[in-house]
C-alpha cells in the first residue's frame, strides 16, 4: 500500500525523519514548559481565590483573578495566541517566549478553576476540625486540606495537559521556524507533506508520536494518583 | 408515527445521495491566494472559481467549492473520495504528479519578494531586462524569510537556503496563513516570498510595503533570469471525462483577443479590478 | 467559665438563634436538647465561632470571642452621639436613654470617634485571636471529621505539634497513652478510612483532649453512629464526665443526659425555652412545648 510505502521512506530518509524528531522534541519541550507555567499560574490564582473568601485586603486580588481565568477562558486560543505574537509582545525574536507564554497563560486559567474546585470539594467538615483544634486557616489549608484537594485535582490536570500539548499544533498560524521551539510536530508533518507529496504519511507518524506523549501523560498521572490513595484503600 | 417519520427520512437521504452524485462536483480550494481564490462578501471567489464554473456548465453539472487547508488537496484530490479536482493555484511537481493527474499550465506567475520599504535601497535593482527586481541573493537576513507552507515560493526557498544554495542558513519562517507572513514581517521576517498576483494584493493598502519581482543573476554577461510558478488544476487518475473537460476549458481561454490578452488573463485583470 | 450573652445568629432574614443568655460553670455538664431546626447546633458553633453571631457576645473566661457588642455596655452607649442626642435633645435622663437605646436598637452605623475609640479599647483589652481560644475549647462533630489523609497517631499530634505545645515525642507519648486508655493503640498506624464510626468518634475525642482543653463541646456525637456503637462513645464521654471535663453536649441520646447532666437546657425555635436540671426536666417539664418535645422522644 502506498501509505506504508511512504511512512518507510520517511523513515528512512534522515531528513525527513529529523523533521519529525525535531517537531516532536519541540512539541514536548512547549507543553512541558507551558505546563509548568501553567501549573504555578494556575495555583497562585487558586489560591489567591480561596484566601480571599475570608480575608478582604485580598479582595482586588481575587478580583484580577477573576478577570483573568474568565478572558482566557472565554476566548479562542488563536486569538490569544495573535493578540501574544503580533501585538503585546511583538519584539522581534521574541516569537518562541510569546507562544510559550500564550499556552502557559491559557493552561493557568484552566489550572486554576481545576485546583480551586479540587479545594472546595474537600468536605467542610475537614476544615472545621482543624480550625477547631486551633489550627490557622494557613496551617489547615496546607496540612489537611491540600494533600486531600490534590488526590482530585491530579486527573483534571492531567487532561489539561493532554488538551493542551495538542493545542500546540497551532503555532503554525503564528509562523513556524526550523531549528526553534516553533517548528513543532504539526508543522513538521506539513514540511514533509511539501517534499514527498503525501499528507496522509507524515500524519499518521505525528499522530503515532502525540499519542506516545498523551500515554507517557496519562501512565505518570496513574502512577502519582496510585500512591496518593494510598490513604483510601479500604 | 415512528415509521412514517423514518420513511420520509430514508427517502430525503436517498434524494440527497441521488443529486449529489449526479448534480454537483466537489472542488478543493484554499481560499486565501487571491486574485485566483479568496474571500469576498462571504463567498468564495477568484480566477480559479471562473474556470471551473464555466467547467460546470459545459458538463451540465453545479460546481461546489470547499475551502481547506493547502496542504491536504493533492492527498484528498489523490484519494479521490471527497474531491476529484483541486484548483488552488497548484504548481506541478514530480511528487504531486505520482498521486494525481494535472490539466495542462494555465498561468505562468513570476515570484515576488514582498518587503519594507525602508530596505528598497539595498534591494531594488535593474535587471538586465529593463525591468527592476531584486535578486535571490540580496534576500539574507539576519531575520528570517516568511512563506506560506506548500506553495512553489516555499520549495524554491528550501533550495536556496539548503546547503549550497544562494541563501544558505537563512532561516524561514512556516505560515499556513498568507496574511499573517506578511503581518510578521519587521517582526520575525524581513520578506515575504510569493507569486506576483497574490503579493500585488497583499500589498495593496499598506504604504510601508512594496514588492518586486525575484531574478536570480546572470553570471558572466548572462541575462538575469526570472524565477517562476506554473498553475494547473489537479484531477483524481482515471477521471478522464473530468480532466478534458477542463482542458476544453483552459484552451478555451488561453485564446488570445485583438488586443493579445488571453481569457484568463482577462479574468486576472477582472479580479485585480483592473477592468 | 463560658458566657453566652444576648447572642443573636441570623441567615438572611431568618433569625435561627434569638436572645440567648447562657453560662456555663467549670465542671458543669450542660446538655442541650430540642427538635431539629431549634438551633441547638449553631448555639454550640457559635461558642468556638464555627458560626459567628449577628449580635451578643460570647466569653471564655475573661476573654471576649466575639466582637464587642456595644449594646451591652453602657459605658461604651454613653460616648454614642445617639446618646448624647437622646439627653440633650429629647431631654430623657442617662437610664431612659440608654434604655431606650437597648430596647429599640438605635445605635447606626456612625456613633462618632469617642464611640469609636471605647469600642476599639474594649476589644484590645479583653479580645483574643480565635485560634489561640480554640485550643481550649475542644469539639467534637456528629460526622468525626478525622484528617483522612493522615493516620490516626498523626491526627492526633498533629495541634500540639503544629502549635508548638509540645515536642513530636511528647506528644506521641500523650497520644499513645489516650489510645491504650480506649484501646485502640494498635490503630495508631491505621487511615481513618479503615475505622468504624465508633473508632472514630472515639479518636476524634482523644483528638481534642490531645490539646488539654478546658471545655469539650459535642455536636450530636452519635447520630451518624449505629446503634451497637453508640454505647462505646457514650462511655468515653461519661469517662470524660467523671473525670471533672466541663462539657456542654448537644444530643437525642435522653438516656444519656439523664445520666450525666447537671443541666438540661430545651431550645425550640431560637431560644432557651426551659432550663433546669434532669430531675426537673424530664420528671417535672413546665413549658408545654417541653412537655410535647419529651412525650415523642421518651
Amino acid at each position: 500500500m502506498n501509505l506504508f510505502k511512504d511512512i518507510y521512506k520517511i523513515l528512512a530518509t534522515p531528513e525527513l525523519r529529523n523533521y519529525l524528531l525535531e517537531g516532536f522534541k519541540n512539541t514536548l519541550a512547549v507543553t512541558l514548559i507551558a505546563a509548568g507555567i501553567g501549573l504555578v499560574l494556575g495555583f497562585t490564582v487558586a489560591i489567591v481565590k480561596i484566601f480571599a473568601m475570608d480575608n478582604r485586603k485580598l479582595k482586588p486580588f481575587a478580583v484580577i483573578g477573576n478577570i483573568y481565568t474568565t478572558v482566557i477562558r472565554g476566548t479562542p486560543i488563536t486569538l490569544q495566541l495573535f493578540i501574544m505574537v503580533f501585538a503585546i509582545l511583538a519584539i522581534p525574536g521574541f516569537k518562541v517566549t510569546a507562544v510559550i507564554l500564550t499556552f502557559g497563560i491559557n493552561s493557568g486559567a484552566y489550572v486554576s478553576e481545576n485546583i480551586r474546585a479540587g479545594i472546595l470539594s474537600v468536605d467542610k467538615g475537614q476544615m472545621e476540625a482543624g480550625r477547631s483544634l486551633g489550627l490557622s486557616k494557613y496551617k489547615t489549608m496546607t496540612k489537611i486540606i491540600m494533600p486531600q484537594a490534590i488526590k482530585n485535582v491530579i486527573p483534571a490536570i492531567g487532561n489539561e495537559f493532554i488538551a493542551l500539548l495538542k493545542e500546540t499544533a497551532i503555532v503554525s498560524i503564528v509562523g513556524s521556524t526550523v531549528g526553534t521551539l516553533t517548528f513543532d510536530l504539526n508543522q513538521a508533518t506539513s514540511t514533509i507533506n511539501k517534499t514527498i507529496a503525501n499528507y496522509l504519511a507524515p500524519a499518521v507518524l505525528a499522530a503515532g508520536l502525540y499519542l506516545g506523549i498523551v500515554y507517557g501523560i496519562t501512565l505518570l498521572i496513574k502512577k502519582f494518583e496510585k500512591r496518593l490513595r494510598a490513604s483510601d484503600r479500604n | 408515527m415512528k415509521k412514517i417519520v423514518n420513511l420520509l427520512i430514508v427517502l430525503i437521504g436517498l434524494l440527497g445521495v441521488t443529486s449529489c452524485k449526479s448534480e454537483t462536483i466537489i472542488v478543493y480550494t484554499e481560499a486565501g491566494f487571491a486574485p485566483f481564490e479568496y474571500v469576498s462578501n462571504g463567498k468564495i471567489v477568484g480566477v480559479d472559481i471562473d474556470i471551473m464554473n464555466k467547467v460546470g456548465e459545459k458538463l451540465g453539472k453545479k460546481i461546489k467549492f470547499e475551502n481547506v487547508s493547502f496542504d491536504v488537496i493533492i492527498d484528498a484530490v489523490g484519494e479521490g473520495k471527497l474531491a476529484n479536482i483541486g484548483a488552488a493555484g497548484i504548481s506541478i511537481t514530480p511528487e504531486r504528479l505520482a498521486k494525481v493527474d494535472f490539466s495542462k499550465v494555465y498561468y505562468q506567475a513570476n515570484l515576488y519578494v514582498i518587503y519594507d520599504v525602508k530596505n528598497e535601497n539595498a534591494l531594488k535593482h535593474l535587471m538586465s531586462d529593463g525591468n527592476y527586481g531584486v535578486y535571490w541573493s540580496s534576500l539574507a537576513t539576519e531575520k528570517g524569510i516568511a512563506v506560506q507552507t506548500g506553495t512553489t515560493a516555499d520549495f524554491f526557498l528550501a533550495d536556496e537556503v539548503a546547503e549550497g544554495g544562494l541563501l544558505e542558513g537563512t532561516k524561514v519562517n512556516f505560515f499556513s496563513s498568507l496574511d499573517t507572513a506578511v503581518s510578521d514581517i519587521g517582526l520575525n521576517s524581513d520578506f515575504v516570498i510569493i507569486d506576483e498576483l497574490p503579493a500585488k494584493k497583499l500589498v495593496e493598502g499598506k504604504a510601508n510595503l512594496r514588492c518586486l519581482p525575484l531574478y536570480y543573476q546572470g553570471e558572466n554577461g548572462e541575462p538575469d533570469e526570472l524565477s517562476f510558478d506554473e498553475y494547473a488544476i489537479c484531477v483524481t487518475k482515471g477521471h478522464q471525462d473530468l480532466l478534458a473537460a477542463i482542458n476544453e476549458v483552459l484552451d478555451e481561454l488561453l485564446q488570445e483577443d485583438e488586443n493579445g490578452v488571453n481569457g484568463i488573463q482577462a479574468l486576472v485583470n477582472k479580479h485585480l479590478g483592473l477592468n | 467559665m463560658i458566657e453566652i450573652k444576648n447572642l443573636t445568629k441570623k441567615f438572611d432574614d431568618k433569625e435561627i438563634l434569638s436572645g440567648i443568655n447562657l453560662t456555663v460553670k467549670q465542671g458543669e455538664k450542660v446538655v442541650i436538647i430540642g427538635s431539629s431546626g431549634s438551633g441547638k447546633s449553631t448555639l454550640l458553633r457559635c461558642i468556638n465561632q464555627l458560626e459567628i453571631p449577628t449580635s451578643g457576645e460570647v466569653w471564655f473566661g475573661n476573654y471576649l470571642l466575639t466582637d464587642v457588642d456595644p449594646y451591652l455596655h453602657e459605658e461604651i452607649i454613653k460616648t454614642s452621639k445617639t446618646f448624647q442626642k437622646l439627653i440633650n435633645k429629647n431631654s430623657l435622663d442617662e437610664s431612659q436613654a440608654i434604655e431606650a437605646i437597648q430596647a429599640q436598637k438605635l445605635l447606626k452605623h456612625q456613633e462618632g470617634k469617642e464611640f469609636k475609640k471605647a469600642v476599639k479599647a474594649y476589644q484590645e483589652k479583653y479580645h483574643i485571636g480565635i485560634d489561640q481560644a480554640r485550643q481550649k475549647i475542644g469539639m467534637c462533630f456528629q460526622h468525626f471529621n478525622l484528617f483522612n489523609n493522615l493516620t490516626v497517631m498523626d491526627n492526633l499530634i498533629l495541634a500540639p505539634v503544629e502549635l508548638k505545645m509540645m515536642t513530636k515525642e511528647e506528644a506521641v507519648s500523650k497520644a499513645s497513652e489516650l489510645l491504650k486508655r480506649i484501646g485502640l493503640y494498635d490503630k495508631k498506624d491505621a487511615y481513618p478510612s479503615k475505622l468504624s464510626g465508633g473508632q472514630k468518634q472515639r479518636i476524634a475525642i482523644v483528638r481534642s483532649l490531645c490539646m488539654n482543653p478546658s471545655v469539650m463541646l459535642f455536636d450530636e456525637p452519635t447520630s451518624a453512629l449505629d446503634p451497637e456503637m453508640v454505647g462505646e462513645v457514650l462511655e468515653l464521654m461519661k469517662e470524660l464526665a467523671t473525670m471533672g471535663m466541663t462539657m456542654v453536649v448537644v444530643t437525642h441520646e435522653m438516656r444519656f443526659a439523664k445520666e450525666i447532666a447537671n443541666r438540661i437546657i430545651f431550645m425550640d425555635e431560637g431560644k432557651i425555652l426551659e432550663e433546669g436540671t434532669p430531675q426537673e426536666i424530664f420528671n417535672n417539664p413546665k413549658n408545654p412545648r417541653t412537655k410535647d418535645f419529651l412525650s415523642k422522644v421518651l
